[in-house]
């Protein structure tokens, strides 16, 4: 009982410092500079780099502050008979860039592979998910604080479903500042900007999970930075070497994120149903 | 290997600081070099900033290659080697705690561009974006590595570094050739190279170039894997080379 106490005190610290360590320069952000095109100082970067970070950093403060130490912190990167792991970080989120070039040029009138050079392709594919590895250092902070930290403590405490649920709502509620000044899916949809706060937060509910069962099977949020940096750097660019011939005005930010998203929500749900599996399994001795 | 890295890490931590020191000193010194220039327009100029800034990722890479022999050659004593062999490490975790430790210091480089960018970028009002440029330099340098490190495992880092400077001097010198006699007109002029560097980082490139990027960057990766097979195999054979 104590102990849930101290995990909930524990959870509640680390979510109000990475929301305010996030939050506090992207309002300044959004206040002084409007939508998110016109973000184009090079001081942003530095601002980038920080919020990005603020779920790491908020671990290091919640720890610190709760006498926690770091014990469980999925720093290791526990590679030695996990590399088939690695290797999905790697390439599984891919199939949403292959399966959104493919829709997109439906969605536009064209042949499902119009104007697909099978040479652009491959390098491409290549080229973008190699350096998407080590660019991981990126995306590390988020993993650090969701999957290193806040998802563990919320699994213990609600179980396998409800964490990927209500950590899926708390990453993406995260992105709300961003999402309002029209990142992700600009500004021009219907229910701007709430739509866009609620599909984000499906989106991330459906990616937490794929994300979350990478740390479960490896012990380490190395292989959920790089799936993350892959998302992040690889799925559109793989995506619009399959829709090359798309032009700007023929589809909207908004429609192109929506199938993207979709994509992405069928092939990282599997990953809910395998969280659950292993959850069942570890659980079976103790209820025995 | 948690274990034989710390080792790793402590053993090495002057090198460390020398080769962090020299990184640091190498950017600081370039990075303000367009403020102190005479030429006004150039202060301003992205396309400079990120000449400046590739040519400081270029150097942090190459002082990394030059100085990595070092973490080789801090354990080169034989009792070492028969020590570390008999563990439940063995040889191939001795091994893969000095190749980790020279990706690790990649990671560093990389994060260093990144940072040393975005302040450079603060300074000089300019938008350079060459992440992706160091995180191929990063490649390449593991791509160059998987061919120095088996000869300094191989032969010790005394002959392994004779292969390494011969190797240097030849490229040095092909290259010096190459620029002599050879034919420039590919670079074009300046303008127009900067520009091809450019349209690179814009990602507007010719599929067969991508292609062969593509598979340049998968192939550093797997020769780094393969280098470190082969250096676990010639570990004990290399003791031979030892002094003590």
């Amino acid at each position: 009982m104590q102990n849930k106490k101290l995990e909930w005190k524990r959870v509640i610290i680390f979510l109000i410092l990475s929301y305010l360590i996030a939050y506090i320069p992207e309002f300044i952000l959004g206040n002084q500079m409007g939508n998110i095109e016109n973000w184009t100082d090079p001081k942003l970067s530095v601002l980038v780099l920080f919020i990005t970070y603020s779920p790491a950093l908020a671990v290091v403060l919640t720890r610190y502050i709760t006498k926690e130490g770091w014990k469980d912190s999925y720093l290791h990167l526990n590679d030695k008979g996990n590399l088939k792991y690695y290797l999905l970080s790697v390439f599984y989120l891919t199939i949403t860039g292959i399966g959104f070039g493919m829709i997109m040029n439906l969605m536009t009138g064209k042949s499902i592979l119009q104007g697909f050079s099978l040479i652009r392709f491959i390098g491409t594919y290549l080229y973008v998910t190699a350096l998407s590895v080590p660019l991981g250092f990126v995306t590390f902070g988020e993993e650090l604080g969701w999957r290193g930290y806040l998802y563990p403590k919320l699994e213990k405490l609600i179980g396998t479903p409800l964490t990927i649920i209500i950590g899926g709502i708390v990453w993406g509620l995260w992105h709300a500042p961003l999402t309002v000044k029209g990142h992700n899916f600009g500004t021009d949809y219907i229910g701007f900007p709430y739509t866009g706060m609620l599909l984000m937060s499906i989106y991330c509910i459906a990616t937490g999970a794929f994300l979350m069962w990478l740390v479960k099977k490896t012990n380490s949020v190395w292989t959920s930075s790089i799936a993350h940096s892959v998302n992040n750097n690889a799925i559109s660019a793989i995506g619009f070497t399959i829709a090359s011939e798309i032009q700007e005005d023929e589809i909207t930010q908004m429609q192109s994120a929506l199938v993207m998203m979709m994509f992405q929500f069928i092939i990282c749900m599997i990953f809910m149903i395998f969280l659950i599996k292993i959850n069942k399994n570890q659980n079976l001795p103790a209820e025995s | 290997m948690k274990g034989l890295l710390y080792k790793e890490l402590v053993q090495n931590k002057a090198m460390l600081a020398v080769m962090g020191f020299a990184c640091v000193f190498l950017s600081v010194a370039l990075g303000i070099f367009p403020f102190i220039s005479d030429e006004a327009d150039v202060s301003d100029d992205t396309a400079f900033t990120m000449m400046i800034m590739m040519f400081v990722s270029i150097l942090d890479y190459f002082i990394l290659f030059c100085f990595q022999g070092n973490f080789i050659q801090a354990d080169e004593l034989k009792k070492w080697a028969y020590f570390i062999t008999s563990t439940p490490e063995t040889a191939e975790g001795q091994i893969r705690s000095k190749y980790f430790l020279i990706v690790l210091c990649d990671m560093a480089v990389l994060i260093w561009t990144y940072v040393f960018e975005t302040i450079a970028n603060i300074f000089q009002g300019s938008q350079t974006g060459i992440i992706s440029v160091s995180a191929l330099l990063f490649f390449l340098h593991l791509f160059l590595s998987a061919f120095d490190l088996p000869f300094m495992i191989r032969f010790g880092t005394k002959g392994g570094n004779m292969a390494h400077t011969i190797t240097l001097l030849i490229l040095v010198a092909v290259a010096g050739i190459y620029f002599l006699f050879g034919d420039l007109s590919i670079f074009g002029t300046t303008d127009q190279f900067f520009d091809k560097i450019m349209k690179f980082l814009n990602g507007e490139n010719s599929d067969g170039s991508i292609l062969i990027l593509g598979l340049f960057v998968w192939a550093s990766a797997g020769c780094y894997y393969l280098s470190y097979k082969l250096s676990c195999r010639f570990y004990l054979k290399g003791v031979e080379y030892y002094a003590k």
